[in-house]
């Protein structure tokens, strides 16, 4: 039930994605080039040309992209369960590898998701219900995944690019 | 007992030669080894013991008990030569000299023919076997081994319990030894073999061999099993060649295995040396299908060892171990063997030349261990001088940095140029730093400048140093670095900070030049709180949130340390004063590594400073004038210091106008990013050893990135995804740090899991975590943690903090001997709060020019002139005036010796006007010791001196020999590494004491 939707969001927000050419407010580019600047640093050492050229970084980017489509899948089972404190450790979990990473959209939607698992609306500080707080999370969910299939989209393009 | 054994020991001395000779080299005979001598003669013969074998096969398995006593009586000389020797002499003594003399010539065909000697080693046991078995196995001696070696060997065997190698005793002899008078043990042995029963190791090395061939079958493995053995239980050895040799046939196997079985050790190497000290040699092993060589298969060989030829084991012994002790036997027995028997000579000789070979063996064994040392030895002075080279790499490059933007590149590498050659001067009498300098990129200048520059840094570090020595020097590294961290915290902190900085570099008496200084200061601080705080750099926090760190890591493990953090304060002063590449750089390199890499750069900035100043000023300036300002007695000197000072501090100012200034811009704008690039391309770490790192944290992402860095940081690194296995990991491993994420997932926390490992308080503990609000900050660290790494962290935080907490692991240990060496005595603390006293009374009055030197005693006009002087007296004729209306004024002793001087100075090297501004500006540089008259310059000059730094722009040129003092000092205080800073310190605290 969950990889099926799964499935079908992904497919989805493939399909409807547009990349935008700023990633501002989907990427934090200064969190984001630290760590291409470090692999520029490895490509000088390396003297590796086009090969080897963010080859480090990209593979941290596709390391966030399986787990956090792993993490997706984990939600989903969990909101079918109505787990919400796993909700709460996944998406503290997403969102410290997507902080990593600065793609702050999905941060700030794993961050939400943390509290409201915590039947918490930080935001307005108030104490939610575990329906309001499951529901909550759902449509949560499905934002947050289309902010990554932005995000992955966006960062595909610019490794595609070099 | 003691009859008998008078004459035994006269027979044997009628028998044989070589051994009188020994015997009375050899203290005296003792009561033991009489006794056990004795014992043998009695009940030797009488004895009977069926199977000469036995008597020494049951102290093998009580061989715990066995060493002491061996020690008892085999360890000694006396008692080994008897035993040794015994055999022989018995058999002597026994025998016909003519069938002595047939054994012998037998023997020595027996060398050669293996075959022979086993059954002649047969034969004999048989007849002998009973109770005369000790001559049989005696005899055995003469004919395989040649008598005459044997006696050598004996010795080596007593030595052997020394060496705790192996049980030198046989059983026999540990028996007879027990019971030192008593004929039964003795007896016992003596059947035995009276003379020696064969070694421990012989004696295992013969199991082994026989188990083996019991197990895979005697005759196939003497035959001609070599390959097949390997299938066999034990197949890894064997007897080959008929028995008369023995053969690894599994390298490995027989040192995984074999050995730990037998031997209880797994060296191959040291199983082959042990065979060449009993005289065993290696012979080629040829296959006896193909007829192949075969160098995968060793082969060993010994006249006297063969499968079943148990009795001619005794005669299998230690080689003579002394090296001297072995020619002069060697030729005892030669001579004795000779003249007797003619066909032993052979045997006897190649028995000698295995020795010999032994122990040229034994020899390089020791050769190639010493070698390995010093190998290793070179290894670390390698490092060591790799490290240093590196640091002034990342100065250089860290000036270069910034250069970029601005477009200064050029001055600052000029700059660099000078420190480079100043702090090659100071170094001198340490090549390595001239390897540095030299390897270091850039710089044509410095070559050429490097002679003159040379003379005037001399002159200067010698002067330093002897007024140093003669000053109450205080060090100033434990008080200091508690105040460190207050500086970066608040503006106002930052410039108190620098005051007690500054008054304990030049303490209350450096006034005139203080004054100055202290004025600049009044603008520093501002800017410097505008970098610390307006600019997050990852580690900028924590550091000053943890000061505790500092002082730990001061009184902790490194002996270095101490004087690193006063070097490092002041050098942060220094860049502080800088400011512009300071701060980012400071942040970054001073904080986390406390020590090298913060002195390198403050080094660099000093650098610059002084090469900005160089080539925008006259050469001519200085080198002289500094020169005669050192040279001269002690008053003069400190005002030269003073000048060299002061000189230091104006130029930063000249050189502002268009360098430092926009240093200081760049710096504030975007010091970061700066720094980043540049350290990244160039910093390495050099550890002495690769850290052992363990990282916890659950994010992948994290993980990855962190083992990336880490192990482009050359450490050790492992892994895990959440605090449980941390904790476990950190139970089972020693770490020498941990990051540790906060927050990893429910069951535990990176705060539990430090509390929990926490029975360890040594390994520094990072906590990962992108919350560090104060209170959480003060919540990890309460935890146990040691620092933060604030996430998303970037490579050079994390650098920074390994670079801090892994101090003792960096490959810097060279440089702390020198500061050691000097022995500078404590810094007081009422200096310190006087100089924090006096700054913040200065800080009070922030507009225009205040007579900081009043502080000091100056006054008003005193100032004035020497501030005139110092910022931008263009003409050296008016500095010289401002300067001698100074002194007119007497008011103050400083400028009295500033004049005198300043006088020294123009007299001995300004050529032009520039000149003297030159020397005034030195003047009051002298106090910088402290940063807070760097950054006044900087800050100060753009305002003021516009016109006076184009003008000393002009004469970009002479730059290079300019610096002279100012540099000096400047440099002394910046280079953390050694005795220069030292010297500086104390030149300073010098200073501080005349005024």
């Amino acid at each position: 039930m969950a990889s099926p939707s799964k499935a079908k969001a992904t497919a989805q927000a493939n399909d409807d994605v547009v990349i935008p050419s700023d990633p501002t407010g989907i990427i934090d580019m200064e969190t984001f080039s630290q760590i291409r600047e470090m692999d520029e640093v490895e490509d000088d050492d390396d003297e590796s040309a086009d090969g080897g050229a963010h080859a480090f970084s990209k593979g941290i980017v596709w390391g966030y992209f399986e787990q956090a489509e792993n993490t997706f899948k984990q939600m989903e089972d969990a909101i079918a369960e109505a787990d919400l404190p796993k909700l709460s450790s996944l998406g503290h979990f997403l969102k410290g590898s997507s902080a990593a990473l600065g793609i702050v959209k999905v941060q700030a939607s794993c961050e939400k998701m943390q509290h409201y698992g915590n039947c918490r609306d930080e935001e307005a500080g108030e104490t939610l219900s575990e329906e309001e707080a499951l529901r909550r999370i759902k449509g949560l969910l499905r934002d947050c995944k289309t902010d990554y299939e932005v995000a992955k989209a966006w960062m595909k393009r610019l490794y595609e690019e070099e | 007992m003691p009859p008998p054994s008078i004459p035994s020991q006269q027979q044997y001395d009628a028998n044989l030669y070589s051994f009188p000779r020994e015997q009375n080299g050899w203290p005296t005979t003792s009561s033991d080894a009489e006794g056990a001598v004795a014992g043998y003669f009695l009940g030797g013969p009488s004895r009977t013991g069926g199977d000469p074998y036995q008597p020494y096969a049951p102290p093998q398995r009580s061989s715990p008990i066995d060493p002491s006593v061996a020690r008892q009586t085999l360890g000694r000389p006396q008692s080994g030569r008897w035993s040794s020797v015994y055999p022989s002499a018995a058999t002597r003594a026994l025998q016909p000299p003519g069938a002595r003399s047939d054994n012998r010539g037998v023997g020595g065909g027996a060398q050669v023919k293996m075959e022979d000697l086993v059954s002649q080693a047969r034969s004999r046991q048989g007849p002998v076997g009973k109770p005369s078995a000790s001559p049989g196995g005696l005899i055995n001696m003469p004919l395989n081994m040649p008598g005459p070696g044997q006696p050598d060997r004996k010795p080596q065997k007593a030595e052997m319990p020394q060496s705790g190698t192996e049980l030198p005793g046989s059983g026999a002899g540990s028996a007879g030894g027990t019971s030192t008078a008593g004929g039964d043990g003795v007896a016992a042995g003596g059947a035995s073999g009276g003379t020696s029963v064969p070694s421990e190791f012989i004696k295992k090395l013969y199991k082994m061999l026989e188990k083996g061939s019991a197990t895979c079958g005697k005759g196939r493995a003497a035959a001609g099993g070599h390959g097949k053995e390997e299938d066999v239980k034990r197949g890894w050895v064997g007897w080959g060649r008929g028995g008369t040799s023995f053969v690894v046939w599994d390298i490995n196997g027989f040192t995984t295995k074999g050995l730990p079985q037998t031997f209880r050790h797994s060296n191959f190497s040291s199983f082959v040396r042990q065979l060449n000290k009993y005289g065993f040699s290696k012979i080629k092993h040829v296959d006896e299908d193909t007829g192949q060589i075969k160098a995968n298969i060793w082969e060993f060989q010994h006249p006297n060892f063969q499968a079943g030829g148990k009795a001619a084991l005794c005669a299998i012994k230690r080689n003579a171990v002394a090296p001297k002790k072995g020619p002069t036997q060697a030729d005892t027995e030669k001579s004795p063997s000779g003249a007797r028997t003619g066909g032993a000579l052979a045997a006897e000789d190649s028995m000698r030349l295995v020795e010999l070979e032994n122990r040229v063996l034994g020899l390089e064994d020791r050769c190639a261990r010493t070698m390995d040392k010093l190998r290793e030895l070179r290894i670390r002075e390698a490092s060591a001088t790799l490290l240093f080279r590196e640091m002034i790499g990342i100065l250089a490059a860290t000036e270069r940095a910034p250069g970029p933007s601005m477009g200064a590149n050029d001055e600052l590498s000029a700059r660099m140029m000078e420190l480079y050659q100043l702090y090659d001067q100071l170094i001198q009498p340490n090549p390595n730093y001239y390897h540095m300098q030299g390897a270091t990129p850039s710089q044509p200048m410095y070559t050429a400048q490097r002679p003159g520059m040379a003379k005037s840094l001399q002159g200067g570090a010698a002067y330093f140093s002897s007024q140093f020595d003669g000053s109450g020097s205080r060090t100033s590294g434990e008080v200091l670095p508690p105040a460190w961290p207050k500086i970066p915290r608040q503006g106002q902190a930052v410039g108190s900070g620098i005051g007690c900085q500054v008054g304990r570099d030049i303490s209350g008496s450096t006034r005139g030049g203080v004054g100055d200084m202290m004025e600049d200061i009044i603008e520093l601080p501002e800017t410097q709180q505008m970098r610390y705080n307006g600019e997050p750099i990852g580690m900028n926090t924590m550091f000053f949130e943890t000061p505790a760190w500092l002082t730990e890591g001061t009184t902790a493990t490194l002996p270095v340390y101490h004087c690193k953090s006063s070097h490092v304060t002041t050098e942060r002063l220094m860049v502080e004063a800088l400011a512009g590449q300071a701060v980012g750089q400071f942040d970054e390199m001073q904080n986390p590594r406390d020590t090298g890499p913060t002195q390198t750069t403050t080094f660099d900035s000093m650098t610059s400073i002084a090469s900005s100043r160089s080539q925008n000023r006259n050469g001519g300036f200085s080198t002289a004038g500094s020169n005669a300002a050192m040279a001269g007695p002690p008053g003069l000197a400190m005002p030269s210091i003073q000048q060299s000072l002061f000189g230091a501090m104006i130029y930063p100012p000249e050189a502002s106008g268009s360098t430092s200034r926009d240093l200081a811009d760049r710096e504030g704008r975007n010091p970061v990013e700066n720094v980043q690039l540049r350290r990244s391309t160039t910093i390495r770490p050099h550890w002495n050893k690769a850290p052992r790192i363990l990282v916890a944290d659950d994010q992948l992402v994290y993980r990855q990135l962190l083992s990336k860095f880490l192990e482009e940081f050359e450490c050790i690194t492992e892994t895990v995804d959440n605090g449980q296995d941390a904790t476990d990991k950190m139970n089972r491993t020693k770490y020498d740090l941990v990051l540790m994420d906060i927050f990893f997932g429910p069951s535990i926390d990176g705060r539990k899991a430090t509390r929990i490992v926490r029975f360890d308080k040594l390994t520094p503990i990072i906590s990962m975590t992108s919350h560090a609000q104060p209170q959480e900050v003060n919540s990890y660290l309460q935890s146990g943690m040691n620092d933060v790494l604030v996430k998303p962290f970037t490579k050079h935080s994390l650098f920074g903090i390994l670079g801090k907490h892994l101090i003792n692991l960096e490959a810097i240990q060279p440089s702390a001997e020198v500061p050691r060496s000097l022995g500078l005595s404590p810094l007081p603390n009422q200096d310190i709060v006087d100089a924090g006293a006096i700054e913040a009374a200065q800080l009070i009055n922030k507009d225009g020019l205040r007579n900081r030197p009043a502080a000091m005693d100056w006054s008003d006009e005193a100032y004035q002139l020497v501030f005139q002087v110092s910022v931008g007296m263009e003409e050296s004729a008016d500095a010289d005036d401002s300067l001698q209306r100074l002194l007119a004024t007497g008011i103050s002793p400083d400028a009295s010796a500033m004049q005198a001087n300043d006088k020294s100075i123009n007299d001995a090297q300004l050529p032009g006007g520039g000149g003297g501004s030159v020397s005034g500006a030195q003047i009051q540089v002298l106090p910088s010791g402290s940063s807070s008259l760097y950054n006044a310059p900087i800050h100060r000059l753009p305002t003021h001196q516009q016109g006076h730094l184009g003008h000393q722009q002009s004469q970009p040129q002479t730059a290079g020999s300019a610096t002279a003092m100012g540099t000096n000092v400047l440099f002394g205080d910046n280079s953390g590494f050694t005795r220069t800073r030292v010297g500086v310190k104390r030149a300073l605290e010098a200073a501080e004491d005349s005024w």
